[in-house]
């Protein structure tokens, strides 16, 4: 390690966000770049751009690829599991994460196995709020993780039906449901601290509740930027972690 | 008919490990580039047999940064928006001069191989 190296390393511990956002503007900047070229040669700018993309290959892998350049995921990592101790401050933002990570874990885990598997019948989807507590279910709901109609690239657009507040999913045609674990616990300084960062989505596919086939999927933990992962639930159908990031 | 129509394109992944950080070395000794102005070079200068892949790049890019052969600085772009420019530091000189060694020794190698083998 030089000297060089440990004030990069030392600068995008300190400074994250910075550096991220560097990081996002370079790899834009690239795209642009591109894009214009593409433009300069005759096409119009929303096929120059997809050109431009395809291209480039998957971005979000070359900032991975980028942030290892640093050397710094361990201690990244480590900052932000500290951050996730040490907030105490309720709901909104950690709501928010749930129902990100729900989103995340519908579309990566649940919906790919609902979609190789369904029998024709229209999906729907069921975001489920659980454990935690009455008052932070509520929120979840609230901020609209509850209720949120999931597009997907073709016929399967999830459709959500209402959900009582008793977040009891009883519709015989919801196909395919996810969990959202709103977990607490308590931090080394005794304040209570609401980890909301896993999510179970359970696929059950039929076209009546008996008929639900249930569909086994090993655990699949999916790590988010930021993200630390926890075991699931005992029984999920199909089960996948995901970290709030 | 050009190198264009007759030679395969490569992703540079697929040469010899080490030969996409020479490639850049050697991109940046005249003058200081953004990334993209940097694979545009190397595929304008090889007559398109060499294009850069972009994840490959910019990991690339940060690597030598940290290593120290190349330093960034973030300039206002000919396109109005700022951008990371990279340029050659004094020891990225050195070790440019270092692996163009190695290489025409590995390419001669090479190129023996080819004749008399």
């Amino acid at each position: 390690m030089n000297l060089t190296d440990l004030r990069l390393r030392v600068r995008a511990l300190f400074t994250p966000a910075k550096v991220e956002r560097e990081l996002d503007d370079e790899l834009a900047f690239d795209i642009e770049c591109e894009t214009r070229k593409l433009m300069a040669g005759g096409l119009p700018a929303a096929e120059a751009r997809r050109r431009a993309l395809a291209r480039f290959g998957p971005v979000p892998l070359a900032e991975d690829r980028c942030r290892e350049e640093r050397g710094i995921s361990f201690f990244e990592t480590l900052a932000r599991d500290v951050g996730y101790a040490l907030r105490t401050s309720p709901s909104p933002s950690s709501t928010r994460s749930c129902s990100r990570s729900t989103r995340y874990g519908i579309r990566t885990s649940a919906l790919p196995i609902a979609r190789a598997n369904h029998l024709g019948d229209p999906l729907r989807v069921v975001l489920r709020a659980h454990g935690g507590g009455d008052c932070e279910t509520n929120d979840a709901h609230q901020q609209g993780f509850a209720g949120e109609e999931l597009r997907l690239p073709y016929e399967e657009t999830l459709t959500k039906p209402a959900m009582n507040q008793s977040q009891t999913a009883t519709a015989t045609e919801i196909t395919a449901e996810a969990r959202a674990s709103e977990l607490s616990s308590r931090t080394a300084f005794g304040k209570r601290n609401r980890i909301t960062q896993m999510v179970t989505a359970s696929v059950a596919i039929g076209r009546a509740p008996s008929m639900r086939r249930r569909v086994r999927h090993r655990n699949t933990p999916i790590r988010f930027r930021g993200a630390r992962t926890r075991s699931a639930s005992p029984t999920p159908s199909a089960a996948v972690q995901c970290g709030s990031g | 008919v050009s190198n264009n129509d007759t030679m395969p394109r490569h992703p540079i992944p697929d040469l010899l490990p080490g030969t996409l950080d020479l490639l850049i070395l050697r991109t940046l000794q005249t003058d200081a580039m953004h990334g993209w102005a940097i694979s545009e070079r190397i595929q304008q200068i090889s007559h398109d047999v060499l294009q850069v892949n972009q994840g490959s790049l910019y990991p690339a890019l940060h690597r030598l940064e940290h290593q120290g052969w190349i330093e960034a600085e973030w300039r206002v772009s000919e396109l109005g928006r700022r951008a990371k420019y990279y340029r050659l530091t004094v020891s990225g000189r050195r070790q440019l001069a270092v692996e163009a060694r190695e290489w025409e020794r590995m390419s001669a190698a090479i190129d023996r191989i080819m004749k008399f083998a």
